[in-house]
């Protein structure tokens, strides 16, 4: 037996009937027996095989749910269900690890669902904790020193402004709880998302967004981006809060 | 050689980011068992994906297990890939290893990860099974020595759950064959996850008891018990219920002739808590204590 080409024929199987595409032995398994051929090809028809395929699937959606729990509540249960099953089409490749799965599932869901009044938002606010928690989790330094006025600043890589189109509590609160959600307004309410603040997020101002949003289209001169009280006063609170660093 | 180590008693699985589950069965247990892949996440390299510890998680761990006996059980290490194990596991063992000691050390026996022709890793994203032929053993049995070798302490291979009928085999061998000429060819040990056998049992229809029968049991070391569910006809090693009467039974049956048994786990899923709930671990944890203690009575 080659157990190698027998392991991945075995695992080119169970990922693709997984994914919800057709399953079969192919032509690259040239390794393999007549023997192992005839029982990878019987294996697929076996209620066993399905059965395996559904424990994959469960894991996958596990990880996403444990990962991003707030925008796959607010799918509900039908959709949910469409999104997890064209994930796991568009992405057949499993990993063991949460954030892996989850940052496409979220991209995913923003792309699929739009008009699911505050999903794309929610998964803008999960997908840019779930990078902050990690770097953190990884040990990545967040200290930051005085504001250097005279060295161009950058937003922070792992710093993000969501814009929610209701109170971001609340919004949060019942997709939390499974709640009724908030109706959406015709304002924005902003949201930062920086390694220095306490719980990684808090409400910005306007002001604070686009002095965000102009650091996040490129390094700038504090000294010219801080030309008049206000966005100088944006510049500080964002510095502060870690939503921006110095331009290598 | 193999080497049984001193009994520890009875054990549970370390929840990273439930202390509060974790302190409120801390009367309960001997030891705990931690899987070093719970704390970890996924680095892409040069050379792939790759494991790294975090380090807030590794750190809290210590501090939460400070002055606990603990035991090693690790889910990706995939020792039976045959193109590989994974040796980035290894390398936050390794890490491990230097900040903790731990009584011994346990892999599920299967594979996870394999090789497409290219050179790329295959996440099969669900543990499958290996053949129960030699080829299998030669491959295996020689990485478990490396892993006695590597870290000074008894290795362990926790037999599968597998849905897959009809796997395929030497002539006259099945699993307990397999698994007795593993513990044969090298130097460790068996986690008997005495679930695992009776959902295999259950779902391939083979006498439980007949089986361990023809086990060797004197090179089980550690045991596992859980509870799973129903689903298409199968059970499910779900790690999400109490433990059925029958593995209960059994464990006792095991107890009673497996003479280096030192440790006895009840295995339940993170995610699985909410399902089982405070009242039932509890419950469940005592019984299994009561068990072992009996068990260790009995013997004295």
């Amino acid at each position: 037996m080659s157990l190698h080409a027998w392991q991945t024929s075995l695992s080119d199987l169970v990922i693709a009937r997984a994914a919800g595409v057709p399953a079969s032995v192919t032509a690259a398994d040239a390794c393999l027996s007549d023997a192992e051929r005839h029982w990878l090809t019987r294996l697929t028809d076996t209620p066993g095989f399905r059965v395996t395929c559904d424990i994959q699937r469960w894991w996958r959606e596990f990880r996403v749910q444990s990962a991003a729990p707030l925008t796959l509540s607010l799918l509900g249960p039908g959709r949910r269900q469409d999104v997890v099953l064209e994930f796991a089409r568009r992405n057949p490749k499993p990993s063991s690890f949460f954030i892996r799965e989850a940052l496409p599932f979220l991209d995913l869901a923003a792309e699929l669902a739009p008009d699911v009044p505050h999903l794309t938002e929610l998964a803008a606010f999960e997908r840019a904790m779930l990078l902050l928690g990690q770097a953190l989790a990884g040990g990545q330094a967040v200290g930051v020193g005085e504001l250097d006025p005279h060295a161009n600043v950058q937003a922070h890589p792992l710093a993000a402004v969501v814009r929610f189109k209701a109170p971001p509590d609340r919004i949060l609160a019942a997709a939390a709880r499974g709640l009724a959600l908030p109706p959406v307004e015709d304002r924005a309410y902003c949201l930062l998302i920086a390694t220095r603040l306490p719980n990684l997020a808090r409400a910005c101002s306007g002001d604070e967004a686009a002095v965000f949003d102009t650091l996040r289209q490129g390094p700038a001169d504090p000294c010219a981006l801080g030309g008049d009280p206000v966005s100088a006063a944006a510049l500080t609170t964002l510095w502060q809060a870690g939503a921006l660093r110095q331009a290598a | 050689m193999f080497s049984a180590p001193a009994p520890l008693g009875v054990g549970w699985s370390y929840f990273p980011t439930s202390p509060e589950v974790n302190a409120s069965v801390r009367d309960l247990l001997d030891f705990v068992e931690l899987s070093p892949d719970m704390l970890c996440r996924e680095m892409y390299t040069e050379r792939g994906p790759r494991m790294r510890m975090q380090p807030a998680l590794l750190a809290s761990a210590l501090h939460e297990l400070h002055g606990v006996p603990v035991t090693v059980h690790g889910l990706e290490l995939s020792i039976g890939t045959a193109s590989g194990w994974n040796d980035s596991y290894l390398a936050i063992l390794d890490e491990l290893a230097d900040v903790r000691t731990f009584a011994w050390h346990s892999e599920h026996l299967g594979y996870l990860v394999s090789t497409a022709p290219g050179g790329e890793l295959i996440n099969a994203g669900v543990p499958l099974p290996l053949p129960f032929t030699q080829e299998a053993v030669d491959l295996v049995a020689p990485r478990a020595d490396q892993l006695v070798e590597r870290y000074g302490v008894p290795f362990l291979l926790e037999n599968a759950v597998y849905y897959f009928p009809d796997l395929p085999a030497d002539a006259g061998w099945d699993e307990i064959h397999f698994l007795n000429r593993l513990v044969e060819r090298s130097s460790c040990g068996l986690l008997l996850d005495l679930f695992n056998l009776y959902c295999n049992s259950v779902n391939h229809g083979f006498d439980l008891i007949e089986a361990l029968g023809r086990l060797r049991l004197d090179r089980v070391v550690e045991v596992h018990v859980a509870g799973g569910k129903l689903h298409d006809g199968f059970l499910l090693d779900g790690h999400c219920d109490r433990v059925p009467e029958s593995v209960w039974s059994a464990l006792e049956w095991l107890l009673a002739r497996a003479p280096n048994v030192a440790g006895v786990v009840y295995e339940v899923l993170d995610q699985a808590f909410p399902l089982v709930g405070f009242e039932v671990l509890r419950s469940q944890l005592e019984r299994l204590r009561a068990t072992w203690l009996s068990a260790r009575s009995v013997r004295a």
